[in-house]
């Protein structure tokens, strides 16, 4: 843990200029996915069309179809509100209670510091994702059981980052300042500390997006979230599997919509990154 | 140095109990009738009582921790129902495949991660460093269940390359079982059709891990190589006219080592993680397809025992980095003490 995190930061100018650009292009998209999904669909996502099964790509069905004749491309627009709006919600909901646990922990006494901070290593001491499925398959399974699994492995890693930012910023001039003049801890962690905590929070938020999406995908994939016939993009890639040496547009497309999507939020953190160091 | 290593040892064994709590928890606290989660989904109502009483869930919540810390403690991780056997004699027959595709894919990703970074880090910002730096973006992205499907697609359904999965081919014989490792055991046996047999099965499996780790390993590797290069004292190596493989070799690799191994230990939690999900689109019988096969069928104590046995796992290989710490870099032990 000794390499800070902006060292290990890679970013290069030049790259960059062409690559941002496609990456919020591809935000824009997913909104509207997410957002209007009926207008951009052109076929139904659910209603069966055994006609028309596994049907390559065509000017009709521009990813294809699925074993039951859905339209893949329709499905993926579908899909797009659970499976991003699931790691959305896990990583907002982490990130509210990281900085909540974070601040408090960073303001506290040190021997109540020490002990919360030790209950935040012992989340790192686990390899997450088998305690997530862990906790997934006790739950039972859905998405609702994917996303909290999911967010009890995630808050540690921004209650680590919150705490160090409000121990760096507790000794800077400007919260001394105000200290000096009387302004209680509280007023000083609202208006002196987490303002500055949370533009670093964004940064981290926007790149973990793309992370949570590939976990929520994986786990939906082992089965344990969604259930058919909901167009989930991790289920998509599932049910493709008996079928994806003869129709490898069923593959294809839905995996690649995830890997856009995940490397889209990172080019987009990453700029935030180098934004603030700048 | 013994004082940090037995505060080392005291954390891992927190971070044991902690799971066992954990583990306690969803099994018995969290599901509303834990002997039906126990029984599994289509178990009759007898059965059902006869789990309750034999597993003593009748009895107060505190009285069962007991019984189940002891029952860890004797390596008792329950029974599975799929299997009908103890899930730690399964276990012990399917670790041996999940390790083999563990060790191998590990050697490979620290092999080639560290060659990426080396290369990347000779001219910081050039078009090497660009290239790889793209390459290693999308690798973060991509889900590891989706690029182990794609291999397969192109390996085996277009190339007929490489075997579609399992570890080998049912026809034929395989070699006796010394170490459970296929690659060594087909060696001992002097076959080498069988090596190259094992070989092949073991290619996609290993190359999805490989990828997927590639991605963060590479970048940490040529943050802390950069880091190190920026030195004065490599200046002053250079300015003595020592060659650059030298300078790279002697003097930066040794002090860029430790950042390296705390990153490539985060790595190995992660790919625990990954091999689960790379055993069951190979078909590889490890641990994480067993435990993967269990779960389709409602019986959730493989599952538990797998969250345990890798955190175990994952405790060992943080203690053993532990150990080489002081070992590549003798600084570290006045400050462990």
């Amino acid at each position: 843990m000794s390499i800070s995190t902006q060292l290990t930061r890679w970013t290069i100018a030049r790259p960059r200029g062409v690559l941002l650009p496609l990456a919020l292009l591809m935000v824009v998209i997913l909104a509207a996915f997410t957002l209007l999904p009926g207008l951009i669909a052109p076929h139904d996502p659910i209603a069966l069309a055994m006609a028309d099964r596994l049907k390559p790509p065509s000017l009709t069905h521009v990813f294809g179809t699925d074993e039951g004749g859905r339209d893949v491309f329709s499905r993926i627009v579908y899909g797009t509100r659970y499976s991003l709006g699931v790691a959305i919600a896990i990583v907002f909901a982490s990130a509210l209670f990281g900085v909540v646990y974070g601040a408090v922990s960073g303001m506290a006494r040190q021997s109540i510091d020490n002990l919360m901070m030790r209950i935040v290593d012992l989340f790192f001491g686990f390899p997450a994702l088998v305690l997530a499925l862990a906790v997934a398959a006790s739950i039972g399974r859905g998405l609702d059981s994917v996303a909290l699994s999911l967010a009890i492995i995630w808050w540690p890693g921004y209650a680590r980052l919150v705490r160090g930012e409000v121990l760096r910023l507790r000794e800077r001039p400007h919260v001394e300042a105000a200290r000096a003049l009387g302004v209680s801890e509280m007023t000083i962690l609202r208006r002196h500390i987490i303002p500055f905590v949370i533009q670093e929070v964004n940064v981290r938020v926007t790149t973990d997006i793309g992370y949570a999406l590939v976990a929520v995908t994986a786990l939906s994939f082992l089965g344990l979230g969604a259930n058919s016939p909901t167009p989930e993009w991790g289920l998509l890639i599932r049910d493709s599997r008996p079928y994806f040496g003869s129709a490898w547009w069923y593959l294809v497309f839905p995996g690649t919509m995830i890997m856009l999507t995940a490397t889209a939020f990172s080019l987009i953190g990453d700029a935030l990154a180098s934004r603030r160091a700048a | 140095m013994i004082a940090f290593l037995f505060k080392r040892l005291v954390w891992g064994l927190v971070v044991l109990i902690a799971v066992a709590v954990i583990t306690f928890f969803l099994s018995r606290v969290v599901p509303a009738d834990p002997a039906a989660f126990l029984a599994g989904q289509n178990a009759s109502e007898e059965t059902v009582q006869r789990i309750r009483i034999e597993h003593g869930l009748d009895r107060p919540l505190p009285e069962q921790f007991a019984s189940y810390m002891i029952g860890l403690a004797k390596g008792d991780l329950g029974e599975s129902i799929r299997t009908r056997r103890s899930v730690s004699t399964d276990l012990k027959q399917y670790l041996p495949a999940t390790l083999e595709l563990l060790i191998v894919s590990f050697v490979l990703y620290l092999a080639i991660s560290f060659s990426l970074a080396v290369l990347a880090a000779r001219r910081p910002g050039g078009a090497v460093d660009g290239a790889i730096r793209l390459i290693t973006m999308i690798g973060t992205g991509i889900p590891v269940f989706w690029l182990g499907m794609t291999l397969q697609f192109f390996f085996f359904y277009k190339l007929h390359w490489l075997p579609l999965g399992s570890r080998f081919p049912i026809r034929e014989t395989a070699p006796p079982v010394i170490s459970g490792f296929l690659l060594i055991d087909s060696l001992l046996a002097g076959s080498l059709s069988a090596f190259l047999v094992s070989l092949k099965h073991l290619a996609l499996p290993a190359a999805t891990i490989v990828v997927n780790l590639l991605a963060v390993g590479t970048r940490l590797s040529r943050a802390a190589l950069i880091q190190e290069q920026s030195r004065l004292y490599v200046r002053t190596a250079r300015g003595k006219g020592l060659s650059p493989n030298r300078i790279l070799f002697k003097h930066i690799l040794r002090n860029a080592l430790s950042p390296i191994l705390t990153a490539t230990t985060m790595q190995f939690g992660y790919m625990i993680s990954w091999v689960i999900l790379v055993e069951v689109i190979f078909d590889w019988p490890g641990i994480g397809l067993y435990a993967y096969q269990s779960f389709q069928v409602f019986d959730y104590s493989p599952v538990i025992a797998l969250a345990i046995v890798s955190t175990a796992g994952f405790v060992i290989i943080n203690l053993v980095m532990d150990l080489l710490y002081p070992v590549i870099d003798p600084r570290v032990q006045s400050v462990g003490s």
